[in-house]
C-alpha cells in the first residue's frame, strides 16, 4: 500500500507539499473500523457453526480457517484487529477452524448468489444508474425466482449490500443446505437461463382444422410462463417489435384475441413462427437474471466460499455491507444508506481526477488530481479506501 | 409393503430389514445366483435379469440373497468402474418395475429414497393403477435429474418450490437415478467377507472383459479442454451424461478417430455396452453431426474453460497453428 501511495504521489507531481500529506491512513481508517465495531449491530445465524476470514487493504482474505463461539466473541476480535474485511463462510461446519478443509466436516451451506454491476466505463467509483441496475437485478431474483419459483419464505432470505459494487443474497433454507456443487449449478443455470431453448416452448400445433403457432400460458410456471407474461406485457405497453412479431396492429381488439389466444397456449398463425422465433430470442435476456462473471456464479456453485459478513466494513469503499430488508430495498440508497462514517469534514489532496459521485446525500467531485479539497468524512473515507486520495493532517 | 417390493428393490430399507430377519447364509445356491447377477452386472451386457414373479417368499429370499452377495463380490474386486457398473445395471433394473408400479408402490420406493412428488390431475386410463402427471419438490428434483438437456431445471414447469408436470416415464427416470446414486453411495460394502466370496470375486474377474485405456493416438494435449474432461471423467469411470457423450463421439469423428479407438475409450463408462456405443458412433458418423459451438457446449456445462475458440474443433487448430508458428520461429523461418 505504502509502496504505491509513494508512486502516486509522485505522479502528483513535486509541487505539492508532501510535509503535510498525512500517510499513516491505514491508522486513521483501522480507528475509525475499530469504532464502527463497537456499536455496531451484527447479526450471524449460527455463527458457532460457521469459519471466518479477515483482510487487510491488500488481500480479502489474509488468514482464515478461525472460528468464534459466539457473535460476542467475534465482535471483540473485529474491535481488537479492526479488519478491513471480514468474511465468513457460506458452510456450515462441525469444526469450522479445523486445517485441511474436509477435517472441518461440512455440514451444509446456505445458497448465496453475488450480483456485481458489470464493469465498464464508470470504472472504479462504480456510478448510481449501475448501481440501481443491479438493484433491479436483485429485487426480480429474489421475487420471481426464490419467491415465486422457488418457493422460499421472504423469512429465509436476507440481502445486503456488498460494500462495493452490488448485492449478496442469503438464502437459508432447509431444503437447498445439503445440495452439493453440480445442484446449485442446475440452480443458478435456470436463474441466469443458461441452456434456456427459447424455441422449444413453441410448436406448431392444430386446433379447429387450422394450424395455429402453440406455446406456453400466462398461468405456466418456469420460463414458459416467463416468456408468456413477457410477451403480454410488451403487446400492452405496445412494443412495435412484440407486435410485428405477430404480425397484426396494435388496436383493443387484436390486443384481447391475443390475450385471450395467449390463455390457451395459442400465438399466432403458424405463417409467422419463423418471425415469432427470433423475436422470443431476443426476449431471453429480459426475462433471466443477469449472474455476471464465473467469478460471481462461482460464489453460488462454491460450497466453502467466504463471503462478505453482512454489516461489515468494505475496506475497498469505506461503506457498511449494509443488511436491507426487501421491503426497503426500493428506496435504499447505498451511496446514502451505507454510509459507516461521518463525522466532520476532512481535508484531502487527489491522487488522480475524481469523478463527481453521490455521497451521503450530497454530491462529492469533480476533483483534479492533486488538487487540495475538505470533504465530508464519508467521501473522504471512500476516496481513501479507493486509494485515489491521501489525508493532509 | 408387498413381500415382492422387497425382490424388486433389494436396495431399500425395508427390504434390508426384511433380509436380516431371514439369517440369510451363504448356502451354494445363493452363492451362486450372487455370482450370476454380478456377472450379469458388470459382465459385457450389464443387464440383471428380472425375477419370476409370484409372491414366493423364497424366490423373494432368493433375490436379496443374490443381491447381497453380489454386492460383497463386486466390492471385493475394489474398482470404482465395477461399482458404478453394478449400480447403473441395478437402477436400470428397478426402473423396469417401477414404469409398471402403482402410485402407492411408487411413493413407497421414493420416500426410502427421500424424493417427495405427488400426482397431479385425474388417475389415468392407461395406467389403471395411477396418474400419468406429477409434481417434485425442486430439491428432490435437482439432486436426482438426470444430466440431459430434456432434464435441465430450465426446460420445466417450476412454481412454488416445485417442478410440475412431470409425466410418469420422468419420474420413474428421476428415482432411476436416485437408486443409482443410492447404491454407488453404498459401495464399497466394509468389511470381512468369508473365502468363498473372495474366490467367486476372482473367479469373477477372470471372466470379466480387459479393461482399455490407451487407445486413440491423436495427441491428447491438442484437445480443448472440455473434451479432455470427458475422456477423463469417462477414465475414472463417472457416470457421464448423454450430451457429453454425444460432443465427444461427435469431436473424435471429426478429429477423424476411428470408430474402433472411439469405442475403447466408452469401454470404462459404468454402463458401457459396446453394440450399443458402436451403433452410436457409426450413427454420429453416418449422420456427419456438426461439433456444436462452444455456446451450445456451455449452455450444456459441458464447457469448463475460456478457450476463446468458438467451437472446439477450432482449439485443435489454434494449438496447431501456434505450434507450428513456435517451430517456424525456432527454426528462424519466421523471420
Amino acid at each position: 500500500m505504502e509502496g504505491t501511495l509513494g508512486s502516486m504521489r509522485r505522479k502528483v507531481g513535486r509541487e505539492t507539499d508532501f510535509a503535510m500529506v498525512q500517510v499513516s491512513h491505514i491508522e486513521y481508517l483501522k480507528g475509525l473500523i475499530a469504532g464502527y465495531y463497537r456499536s455496531a449491530r451484527i447479526e450471524i445465524p449460527q455463527a458457532g457453526s460457521r469459519e471466518f476470514g479477515f483482510g487487510s487493504p491488500e488481500k480479502k482474505i489474509e488468514t482464515r480457517h478461525m472460528w468464534f463461539k459466539t457473535v460476542q466473541e467475534m465482535q471483540q476480535a473485529l474491535c481488537r484487529i479492526a479488519p478491513f474485511y471480514v468474511s465468513y463462510s457460506a458452510a456450515y461446519y462441525e469444526f469450522p477452524d479445523a486445517r485441511p478443509m474436509a477435517k472441518k466436516n461440512w455440514l451444509g451451506a446456505d445458497l448465496i448468489f453475488d450480483l456485481d454491476a458489470p464493469a465498464h466505463s464508470c470504472g472504479k467509483f462504480t456510478c448510481e444508474k449501475c448501481l440501481e441496475d443491479i438493484k433491479g437485478q436483485t429485487v426480480r431474483l429474489v421475487e420471481e425466482f426464490l419467491i415465486d419459483d422457488f418457493g422460499v419464505e421472504k423469512s429465509k432470505i436476507s440481502i445486503n449490500f456488498s460494500g462495493g459494487r452490488g448485492y449478496h443474497v442469503h438464502v437459508r433454507d432447509d431444503r437447498f443446505v445439503r445440495l452439493g456443487r453440480e445442484e446449485r449449478r442446475e440452480i443458478v443455470d435456470y436463474i441466469s437461463g443458461t441452456g434456456l431453448d427459447m424455441e422449444s416452448f413453441f410448436f406448431k400445433g392444430d386446433s379447429q382444422k387450422n394450424k395455429v403457432f402453440c406455446g406456453p400460458k400466462i398461468t405456466q410456471g418456469g420460463f414458459g410462463g416467463k416468456i408468456a407474461r413477457e410477451i403480454k406485457k410488451r403487446l400492452e405497453a405496445g412494443d412495435s417489435g412484440v407486435w410485428r412479431m405477430f404480425g397484426k396492429k396494435h388496436t383493443q381488439k387484436n390486443l384481447e384475441s391475443l390475450r385471450r389466444g395467449m390463455e390457451n397456449g395459442i400465438y399466432s398463425d403458424a405463417a409467422h413462427a419463423a418471425e415469432m422465433s427470433r423475436g422470443i430470442e431476443a426476449l431471453k435476456s429480459e426475462i433471466a437474471v443477469c449472474l455476471g462473471s464465473q467469478t460471481d456464479v462461482n460464489v453460488t456453485l462454491d460450497t466453502s466460499k467466504l463471503i462478505r459478513l453482512p454489516d461489515s466494513i468494505h475496506g475497498g469503499s469505506g461503506l457498511a455491507a449494509r443488511s436491507v430488508g426487501l421491503e426497503r430495498i426500493g428506496e435504499f440508497d447505498p451511496m446514502a444508506d451505507a454510509v459507516a462514517f461521518n463525522d466532520g469534514e476532512v481535508e484531502i489532496i487527489a491522487l488522480e481526477a475524481i469523478p463527481p459521485i453521490a455521497m451521503a446525500g450530497g454530491k462529492i467531485g469533480p476533483i483534479a488530481q492533486g488538487e487540495r479539497k475538505t470533504l465530508c468524512q464519508a467521501g473522504a473515507v471512500y476516496l481513501l479506501c479507493k486509494k485515489a486520495c491521501s489525508l493532509i493532517r | 409393503m408387498e413381500i415382492e417390493m422387497h425382490a424388486k428393490y433389494p436396495f431399500l430399507s425395508d427390504s434390508k430389514q426384511f433380509a436380516s430377519s431371514k439369517n440369510i447364509g451363504f448356502s451354494d445356491l445363493y452363492l451362486e445366483a450372487g455370482a450370476k447377477r454380478a456377472l450379469a452386472a458388470i459382465g459385457e451386457r450389464g443387464e440383471i435379469p428380472k425375477f419370476a414373479p409370484g409372491g414366493l417368499e423364497s424366490v423373494v429370499v432368493g433375490e436379496l440373497a443374490a443381491y447381497t452377495i453380489c454386492r460383497m463380490i463386486v466390492s471385493t474386486l475394489a474398482n470404482r468402474y465395477y461399482i458404478n457398473r453394478l449400480a447403473v445395471a441395478e437402477s436400470k433394473r428397478a426402473r423396469g418395475y417401477l414404469d409398471y408400479e402403482s402410485d402407492e408402490n411408487l411413493r413407497v420406493v421414493a420416500v426410502d429414497l427421500g424424493v417427495g412428488f405427488e400426482a397431479q390431475g385425474p388417475a389415468s386410463g392407461t395406467y389403471s393403477k395411477g396418474h400419468e402427471s406429477f409434481r417434485m419438490p425442486l430439491h428432490d428434483y435437482v439432486r436426482f435429474c438426470p444430466k440431459t438437456a430434456d432434464y435441465r431445471l430450465v426446460r420445466q414447469d417450476v412454481a412454488h418450490g416445485f417442478v410440475s408436470g412431470l409425466k410418469r416415464e420422468r419420474l420413474t427416470r428421476v428415482l432411476e437415478e436416485a437408486i443409482r446414486k443410492r447404491i454407488e453411495s453404498g459401495m464399497p460394502v466394509r468389511g470381512e467377507f468369508p473365502q468363498q466370496i473372495v474366490r467367486l470375486a476372482q473367479k469373477l474377474k477372470k471372466l470379466l472383459p480387459v479393461q482399455q485405456v490407451e487407445v486413440v493416438k491423436i495427441p491428447i494435449g491438442n484437445y480443448p479442454p472440455c473434451i479432455k474432461k470427458i475422456i477423463s471423467d469417462l477414465a475414472a469411470s463417472v457416470n457421464v451424461p448423454h450430451t457429453s457423450r454425444w460432443a465427444l463421439a461427435v469431436y473424435l469423428v471429426s478429429a477423424g478417430v476411428t470408430t474402433e479407438d472411439i469405442v475403447k475409450l466408452f469401454t470404462t463408462a459404468p454402463d458401457f455396452n459396446e453394440q450399443t456405443t458402436r451403433y452410436q458412433v457409426e450413427h454420429v458418423r453416418s449422420k456427419a453431426y456438426r461439433m456444436p459451438s462452444c455456446a451450445s457446449m456451455d449452455s450444456w456445462g459441458i464447457c469448463i474453460a475460456s478457450c476463446r475458440c468458438f467451437n472446439p474443433l477450432k482449439f485443435d487448430l489454434r494449438v496447431h497453428g501456434r505450434n507450428i508458428r513456435q517451430h517456424e520461429e525456432e527454426s528462424g523461418k519466421g523471420d
